[in-house]
């Protein structure tokens, strides 16, 4: 048994410029703007904070009630509810620039124009690694998944975004679609540097008693444990079909689980929902992986992603 | 100064174990945990909550809210009605299990130094968030009023007689006290003289219509009114932007807060109600 044997696992990860001492990112929504955490774990040991989605003004946001709990699950209809731009920018960047990991601001709009103005702007932004866009949402009437849902769109959307940022951009797709590998290489022809994936499914909950919607915008996206098969095979497919690093998400709760989005193709991977469950998972996953890596002699996350076997 | 409640410094949020010491199940459907829990039980403030992951399967996945209901030494109690998995889920947890307990949650129930006297309006499980409230009041002009459907459903009154503090009751049914809504019994209190409206405040939680008409009284009669709202809930600590409720902003504007880091606990005056 050499020295090698016993080194600690190679963790660290780059996702286009971006370097991460570890893979594991929260996911955009689903960790406020990072503060909000800060009782509970040490920021500075999370791969990378994918803020809030910010638009240019700030949002009011939907109407309650906004959450429901289903099977293994949750739907929400936050309806982007967020501190704006320009207050992105004063008031919560400076905290989470000085924690010390690659920070990712989430922009979303109602138009490519929107975009365009969001990352131009955000360019210049002291303690930015990477701009994140999200084509993805299903809670608002315009904009959001309404362009991702779309392949030329995607493109367009992606490019004008391109043409104004030097900083990583990556696409975040919805999976509220028939076929994702077309939307996910239009966005790496477009220019994306990397790609999340995947954003809420669809879903409606029913109180049989009132015979009411349980969410008051009747519809919502559907995140956590149960959403966990479909994100692992939309990633596989996505993965197998571009050559850029793609971000997997949807139901990590576990180490296991993250292990499996990586597997399936992915190079880092993102926590939403478990956030909620328990506020220390990122942490937990991150010990978690580390630990599956020396119990099963695996020294670079390299050998994990895309290793999957055939039958 | 009539409360020993200080609002001024709020402990860190924290994920603990809490060991259960004891079950009762007080009525048919209400069960009171008692907890040995350090952190909670000396850190809490009355309106504040705590979230409880009530089982580690994946259903239910989310943590249940609830209020910290007495606290002693280094236990606390909570105090629950069954009205879904969750709860079910917790009803039925023998002692000795542990639970997963974040906390504490959101914002306290205010000093307000006008207040020389202090009116307590409980609405159904409002109790269980009201009663640390009650009793860190070192005054003595405390009138609690507590509304439920019927009797079956009437909880912490002896709580309250040992703490010492005018007790009036409200049942839908009339099988207990007064026949109507809590709120009306609150009316009739203040219009026949036997709860003043000077120097007093109110403090509230129950349902959302009967928060509404203590509210509207409140504003009637003068008389400040705290209320502690629920709503549905993932993060509990101001993440997700999930347990939104109205208020008016400062340009009058409507404007969505969140419950679980803004409040549970609002002044009336901010919120809207429709
Ligand atoms: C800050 C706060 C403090 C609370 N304190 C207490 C307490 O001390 N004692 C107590 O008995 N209850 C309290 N509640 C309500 C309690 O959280 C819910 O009754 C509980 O979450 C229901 O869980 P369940 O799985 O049994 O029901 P579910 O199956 O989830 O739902 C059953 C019913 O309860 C409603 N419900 C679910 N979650 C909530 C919620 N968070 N608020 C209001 N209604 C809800 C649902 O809409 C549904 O009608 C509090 C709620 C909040 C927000
Ligand atoms: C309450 C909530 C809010 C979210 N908000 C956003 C958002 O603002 N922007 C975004 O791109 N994704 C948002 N998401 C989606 C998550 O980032 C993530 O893609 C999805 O929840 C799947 O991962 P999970 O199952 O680990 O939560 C949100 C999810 C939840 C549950
Ligand atoms: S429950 Fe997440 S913000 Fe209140």
């Amino acid at each position: 048994m050499g020295l090698i044997e016993i080194g600690k696992p190679e963790l660290s990860v780059r996702i286009a410029d971006i370097s991460m001492k570890n893979p594991v990112m929260v996911a955009s929504g689903t960790f406020g703007y990072g503060k909000e955490y800060a009782d509970f774990i040490d920021l500075a040991s999370i791969g990378a904070i994918v803020a809030k989605s910010i638009t240019l003004k700030p949002k009011l946001g939907n109407p309650p009630p906004r959450v429901c709990e289903t099977p293994a699950g949750m739907l929400n209809a936050i309806g982007l509810q967020n501190v704006g731009l320009e207050k992105f920018i004063t008031e919560k960047m400076p905290f989470l620039g000085e924690i010390g990991v690659p920070v990712i601001a989430s922009i979303s709009g109602e138009d490519i124009e929107d975009y365009v103005k969001l990352a131009s702007r955000l360019n210049s932004v002291k303690g930015l690694s990477g701009i994140e866009i999200n084509i993805s949402c299903p809670n608002v009437s315009c904009g959001g998944m309404a362009f991702g849902g779309d392949a030329s769109t995607t493109f367009n959307l992606v490019k004008s975004v391109r043409a104004v940022t030097e900083l990583t951009i990556i696409a975040k797709l919805t999976p509220n679609v028939t076929d994702i590998v077309t939307i996910a290489k239009n966005a790496e022809e477009a220019g994306a540097d990397a790609l999340s994936l995947i954003n809420t499914l669809l879903g409606m909950a029913i109180d049989i008693k009132t015979r009411k919607p349980k969410l008051a915008n009747i519809t919502g996206g559907l995140s956590g444990p149960a959403v966990r098969p479909v994100a692992v095979r939309m990633v596989w497919q996505v993965a197998d079909a571009v050559n850029i690093p793609v971000i997997g998400m949807g139901g990590i709760m576990t180490a296991e689980d993250a292990v499996e989005f990586m597997i399936a193709g992915a190079s880092a991977v993102a926590m939403g929902t478990a956030n909620f469950v328990n506020p220390q998972a990122v942490s937990e996953v991150i010990l978690g992986i580390e630990k599956f890596m020396i119990d099963n002699h695996i020294k670079s996350l390299q050998e994990l992603t895309g290793s999957l076997k055939t039958l | 100064m009539s409360f020993l409640v200080n609002n001024q410094t709020c402990v860190p949020k924290r994920i603990t174990d809490a060991r259960i010491i004891s079950i009762d199940q007080v009525k048919p459907e209400h069960f009171r945990v008692k907890l040995h829990c350090p952190y909670i039980a000396l850190n809490s403030k009355p309106g504040q909550f705590i979230h409880v992951q009530v089982s580690n399967s994946y259903d239910p996945l989310l943590s249940r809210p609830l209020a910290v209901f007495r606290s002693q030494g280094e236990e606390f109690e909570i105090l629950f009605r069954v009205v879904g998995k969750g709860t079910k889920i917790l009803a039925e947890k023998c002692v000795g299990d542990n639970l997963l307990i974040v906390g504490p949650l959101g914002k306290c129930f205010p000093v307000d130094k006008k207040c020389q006297k202090a009116i307590i309006v409980s609405g159904g499980m409002g109790i269980a968030a009201l009663m640390s409230l009650i009793e860190g009041m070192t005054d003595q002009d405390i009138h609690v009023l507590l509304g439920v459907a019927t009797e079956k459903q009437l909880i912490g009154e002896d709580d309250l007689n040992d703490l010492g503090v005018k007790i009036h009751i409200a049942t839908d049914d009339g099988s207990r006290g007064y026949k109507g809504f809590v709120s009306e019994l609150l009316l009739k209190l203040i219009n026949d003289g036997i709860i003043s409206t000077e120097q007093n405040c109110i403090f509230a939680c129950g349902p959302i219509p009967m928060l509404k008409s203590v509210a509207y009284i409140g504003q009637e009669k003068g008389i400040q009114t705290y209320v502690s709202l629920e709503e549905r809930m993932a993060c509990g600590i101001g993440a997700c932007m999930g347990c939104a409720c109205r208020v008016v902003s400062s340009g009058n504007k409507l404007e969505y807060k969140m419950v679980c880091k803004d409040g549970p606990v609002f002044n009336a005056r901010e919120l809207i109600w429709d």
